[in-house]
């Protein structure tokens, strides 16, 4: 079955959106496309079904991969650096240096997935509470948990970037 | 103290900043648009990505390597009406290290890192670097629809790199994930090069394997 042009029309559009939550989620660049890219080919099988809110499904197509992502990387041993020659450049560095400009998302890498993706879903995306536990398979009330702290969280890491405004 | 509303707010602020530089690829939807389609076909019951494959390019691909004694254009013909999956096992061989792909024959490339290999009992991830073009080896990263029939297909080359020293005495990488077909398999090894340097490939029929001796199994 040809995709419709609607199909084509929608990940231009919202290809660059989903594909920086993807990364929020996933915490690496190539990951993040990797599990873009899936998500669409999965959108697209199931266009029929996804074309009345496609964004939305593709978004919890994501989610869903990272989170199947993040479990299959709590099984199996951490990911040994290459040499210099054969490494290629991290998307995030691992710590960042004095005027590294990437401070949020490495403090963002710092929390537990579960809170990471309530604070994507919810601070990034701006998807309601309910939408997001119905994502995450999890509670609204757990989700509002999460979200109050990876707030704290981020206060904590991130304090001379988010402080209360000079009069 | 900011309200969480206000630290929200200053994290998006700061995240936009930050992501503005992230765009998909440029051949994203054409990509897409391939593996739905590859789906497709597959799901027609075609014989999917080798359907696709000329003759004269299998032929090319198999008979270059060395790995067959038949005809390359008998073995090609063979090849195109073998069923996606076969049932024995394949080994190639590493610079001297054997790689021995499980039956069924599968392997997925991923991305970076994401190819995970069992060597003596202990699972290692494999790094897998996609070499094509301009690119200098180990320039760009193997995504996970680049799968090495699509690579070969379209004239891409694999690296592999062991992000590891293989110790002495163990030689066997035992590589699974999903579906390749026997075909894939041997134009994926025959594509393989270690950092860069090619023609160390060899074949091993499964009876001669070093691992059925070692104690690596």
């Amino acid at each position: 079955m040809n995709l419709s042009p609607d199909f084509d029309d929608f990940v231009r559009r919202c290809s660059p959106r989903l594909l920086r939550t993807t990364y929020l989620l996933a915490s690496d660049r190539g990951h993040a496309e990797d599990l873009l890219q899936e998500a669409l080919v999965r959108t697209a099988r199931h266009w029929r079904t996804a074309r009345s809110a496609p964004e939305a499904y593709t978004r919890r197509v994501i989610v869903n991969l990272a989170t199947d992502r993040w479990r299959a990387l709590q099984r199996r041993p951490a990911e040994v650096p290459l040499d210099d020659q054969t490494a290629t450049a991290p998307a995030v560095p691992a710590e960042p240096g004095p005027g590294d400009r990437q401070v949020i998302l490495h403090a963002l890498r710092q929390l537990p997935y579960q809170q990471r993706a309530v604070a994507v879903l919810r601070y990034w995306d701006g998807v309601s509470v309910a939408e997001t536990a119905a994502l995450l398979g999890i509670s609204e009330g757990t989700v509002k948990s999460y979200g109050a702290r990876a707030l704290a969280r981020l206060r904590e890491l991130l304090p001379d970037r988010i402080e209360a405004p000079q009069c | 103290m900011l309200t969480d509303t206000e630290v929200a707010d200053t994290a998006r602020h700061l995240l936009a900043s930050e992501l503005a530089a992230v765009s998909p690829p440029a051949s994203l939807l054409t990509d897409v648009r391939a593996r739905h389609a590859s789906t497709q076909r597959r799901r027609r019951g075609s014989a999917g990505l080798l359907a696709t494959v000329t003759a004269a390019g299998l032929t090319a691909g198999l008979a270059g390597t060395g790995l067959l004694a038949a005809s390359p254009a008998r073995q090609a013909g063979q090849a195109a009406q073998r069923p996606q999956h076969v049932a024995s096992a394949q080994t190639i061989v590493l610079d001297g290290y054997p790689i021995r792909v499980a039956s069924p024959l599968s392997l997925t490339v991923r991305g970076h890192g994401d190819l995970t290999a069992t060597l003596a009992g202990r699972k290692i991830p494999l790094s897998l670097e996609l070499a094509s073009g301009g690119l200098p080896a180990g320039a760009a990263r193997v995504r996970s629809w680049q799968r090495p029939a699509y690579l070969l297909r379209t004239g891409h080359r694999l690296s592999l790199y062991l992000p590891f020293p293989v110790p002495q005495g163990y030689h066997s990488v035992v590589v699974s994930s999903a579906g390749l077909s026997e075909a894939e398999l041997l134009r994926f090894a025959a594509a393989i090069t270690v950092a860069g340097q090619p023609g160390f490939l060899r074949s091993m029929p499964p009876s001669s394997h070093p691992a059925a001796h070692c104690p690596c199994g």
